[in-house]
């Protein structure tokens, strides 16, 4: 084709129903060895940004929740047998990059059973997450959204939605009536109590 | 099946028409590797959304995690590196692929009418990535690329009329931050690229619709994109890839700097390689200083504005054999020039010592943020305090701008950097060693340079006496007996057993016995220090108080004032009060004192 020539009209090919020949007279074998080679060019050139992207993108995958050990308060905040306190879970922190000294990372009630004993409930609602409230008046905790109940125990009362019981979390007592919470966050909405990991 | 479904879904959108419209464009003369440029192009588009749009998952465009979250990318996140790389190595390599398929348009004579169009689009290409390298360069809101981009914006503002408007705008303010990030990250992920895939359809389709301008004369007989061409393509870009590859693996992905600090001018800040030319001229602006507009003007905006502008006009006049060739003539002067004009910018760069001292200082800064985040995490306030409070990077900075006017550090100004003006105090390193202490009490050593040789102390003006420590190491020391020269000895380890240094920490604790010996052969029952020093809450007179000698407190304090009485007292011949006259905080005071002592890892 002349450069300087004007307008230009393409030999438009006719586009048949069937896979289009092209106009060389190559052979089928000779056809299908440059479509593979095309393929695997493209394929091989391809292969190192999206291999590299698909690894990125997917790292979350490799992410596993740990139960953090956290002080929450002493012995002395909590009367025996009285009624579940709320305390917030305040911890270092890490998130990706960041290193928070002092994050709030969830909230807890706190029940003390014994001289040396503490339950621990994670104030989270195992039905679909909300945070549950203890109602003195009614004695139980009551999730706001969903009406879902719990004893002091934990146990699911009434006609709840919640399909389990209040999550619990390992409690202990150190040096100087010092409580300490492993925390852990669990999934929400099924009967039983799994861990996110 | 598959058949069955490929016919549903014609019937519906066409898609083997569009495929073999696609395919199927003639070649005349045949495929050559001449075409392939362009190809090769699309497909370094293509790498650079894939590894754009996987790198937006993980970056996060503020001040204080910009520069963060590309640092966890790169240490925590398994090939993150290797991504990260690949974009700016891509980047990269697309300048020279546009160069050549600029070159091979014009001496194919493909510009020409009726082609102009299409020309003007490619220009628009080539500026777009241009707009996309110079966006993406400040978004790690590293060192290098926050002073690079402080410098590119500073000449937007020199455009006529709309300049300083213009530089507000793209930074989001009169001042770099938070918005200057949110803005370039809009425009390098968003904008431009949108513009930039605009601009490709509307590109190919005028080259699909004006056909390939064919080399003359022809090779080989006449043949179709698919496959001949294809296949070329192929293994061209395939080579663009593996070229990417070779590089991000031989550098370990792209630099990343300490993070961006606006209160210190990073030096070794160069803009990208193909802007060097550019940079070049900038230190040419002298020579067009006498122009109206002033030097400024000229080079950052009139030249590179007059050469895009020929660049544009080139297809107008091309027609004719002599046009053609005159465009031939200046691609090349414009070649020409732009790679000496980089040649001469990397020649000054190999040759400029500052230049090397500031990279060096920079690869220190970049090495310790690193090991600092890595080993403590980062702040919420960013990784930029890690540095700001390290002793190890910011003691030797304020040795050599407050101390080395007199003191050496390893006969240096503490940055590594030789000494500007001839040294007249103490040498510092090894502070409070067992080893500072021999030289100090050596009557040759201790009128040297290295220790008091330049002070008035040995040198006193006319007319007044030399100091008496001084007087006492010249002439008594030489006259010690083996046994007092033992003594001496043991004051000297019981001396630097008080500046309880972490090097000195296991011969301090093996030589305990002789240590005690030596503090009590400190005064009366030994060497008579006490006569004039005050230790351990014995003795004392006009000279300094020796308890704590060299501890990090009593170090902080004849720095903060060493005409204190319990220092040189009215003795003090130069050094400045600089922590009671306000010249150093106590905080800076402190690193100064922790990174002398050796403190700090």
């Amino acid at each position: 084709m002349n450069p300087s020539e004007g307008e230009t009209t393409l030999p438009v090919a006719p586009a048949p129903a069937a896979v289009p020949a092209p106009p060389t007279q190559a052979t089928p074998r000779r056809e299908f060895l440059k479509v593979a080679a095309c393929a695997a060019l493209g394929g091989c050139a391809l292969a190192g940004p999206i291999g590299a992207a698909m690894v990125v993108l997917a790292n979350p995958l490799r992410s596993k929740g740990v139960p953090l050990p956290v002080r929450i308060t002493t012995l002395s905040a909590l009367t025996l047998n009285g009624p579940p306190k709320f305390f917030q879970v305040v911890t270092e922190r890490r998130d990706a990059w960041t290193k928070f000294p002092a994050h709030a990372i969830g909230a807890i009630f706190l029940r003390r059973t014994g001289e040396n004993e503490v339950m621990a409930f994670n104030a989270a609602c195992p039905h679909l997450g909300c945070a549950v409230e203890y109602r003195s008046g009614r004695g139980a905790f009551y999730c706001p959204c969903h009406n879902s109940e719990f004893a002091p125990t934990g146990e699911v009362r009434g006609t709840s939605p919640s399909r389990r019981g209040l999550d619990t979390l390992p409690a202990e007592v150190r040096e100087e009536g010092e409580v300490w919470v492993y925390f852990e966050n669990f999934k929400a909405g099924i009967a039983k109590k799994v861990p996110l990991a | 099946m598959i058949k069955r479904l490929s016919d549903w879904l014609d019937r519906r959108v066409d898609h083997r028409r569009l495929t073999h419209d696609a395919l199927f464009e003639p070649i005349p003369g045949g495929a050559r590797w001449r075409y392939a440029w362009g190809s090769t192009l699309v497909f370094a588009i293509v790498v650079q959304f894939i590894t754009g749009l996987a790198l937006w998952f993980g970056y996060s465009p503020s001040a204080q995690t910009a520069w963060e979250s590309i640092y966890y990318l790169e240490t925590a996140t398994p090939g993150g590196w290797w991504l990260r790389g690949m974009h700016h190595w891509t980047a990269q390599l697309m300048v020279p692929l546009l160069a050549l398929h600029l070159m091979q348009v014009v001496i194919d004579g493909a510009y020409r009418a009726p082609r102009e169009v299409n020309f003007w689009f490619g220009l628009a290409l080539l500026g777009l990535t241009l707009g996309l390298s110079l966006t993406g360069y400040l978004l790690p809101w590293d060192q290098k690329g926050y002073w690079a981009s402080k410098v590119a914006t500073n000449l937007l503002a020199n455009v006529p009329f709309v300049g300083p408007s213009l530089q507000k705008l793209v930074i989001g303010g009169s001042e770099f931050g938070h918005y200057t990030l949110t803005r370039f990250f809009a425009l390098h992920a968003g904008l431009l690229p949108a513009l930039l895939v605009a601009l490709i359809v509307g590109h190919v389709w005028l080259f699909r619709h004006h056909g390939i301008t064919a080399k003359q004369p022809p090779r080989k007989r006449d043949a179709m994109f698919w496959p001949d061409q294809v296949l070329i393509d192929g293994v061209a870009c395939l080579a663009v890839m593996a070229t990417v590859l070779l590089l991000d693996w031989w550098w370990h992905g792209a630099e990343l700097t300490s993070p961006a600090n606006p209160s210190e001018s990073y030096s070794a800040a160069r803009p990208d390689w193909y802007f060097m030319a550019l940079f070049q001229l900038l230190k040419f602006q002298d020579l067009f200083e006498r122009l109206p507009g002033g030097g400024m003007l000229w080079c950052a905006i009139m030249i590179p504005g007059a050469m895009a502008t020929f660049l544009f006009l080139m297809p107008l006049w091309s027609g004719s054999k002599a046009g053609h060739a005159l465009n031939l003539l200046a691609l090349g002067t414009g070649f020409g020039t732009f790679a000496t004009l980089t040649a001469i910018a990397f020649w000054h760069d190999a040759h400029d010592e500052h230049y090397h001292e500031a990279v060096a200082q920079g690869r220190r800064e970049t090495e310790r943020v690193k090991e600092l985040a890595t080993r403590n995490g980062v702040p919420p306030e960013g990784a930029l305090i890690l540095l700001s409070g390290d002793p190890l990077i910011q003691a030797p900075k304020l040795f050599a701008a407050k101390c080395a006017s007199c003191h050496s550090y390893e006969g240096r100004d503490g940055l590594g950097v030789a000494l500007g003006d001839k040294q007249s105090a103490a040498e510092l390193k090894a502070w409070g060693s067992r080893e500072w202490l021999r030289d100090f009490l050596d009557p040759e050593k201790m009128t040297g340079e290295h220790v008091w040789g330049g002070t008035a102390l040995v040198n006193p003006p006319a007319g007044k006496k030399r100091n008496p420590m001084v007087e006492y190491v010249v002439e008594e020391i030489p006259k010690y007996t083996p046994e007092e020269k033992a003594m001496l000895e043991r004051v000297i380890l019981a001396l630097s057993a008080e500046a309880q240094l972490p090097s000195q920490h296991e011969a301090d604790a093996r030589d305990a016995a002789l240590i005690e010996e030596g503090r009590k052969e400190f005064g009366d029952t030994g060497l008579n220090c006490a006569d004039c020093h005050e230790f351990r809450g014995e003795g004392g007179g006009k000279g300094c108080v020796l308890t704590g000698w060299g501890s990090r407190e009593w170090t902080a304090g004849i720095i903060h004032n060493p005409a204190d009485k319990n220092y040189y007292g009215r003795r003090n011949d130069r050094m400045q009060a600089f922590g009671q006259r306000h010249e150093l905080s106590t905080k800076q005071i402190d690193m100064v004192a922790q990174w002398l002592r050796g403190e700090v890892n």
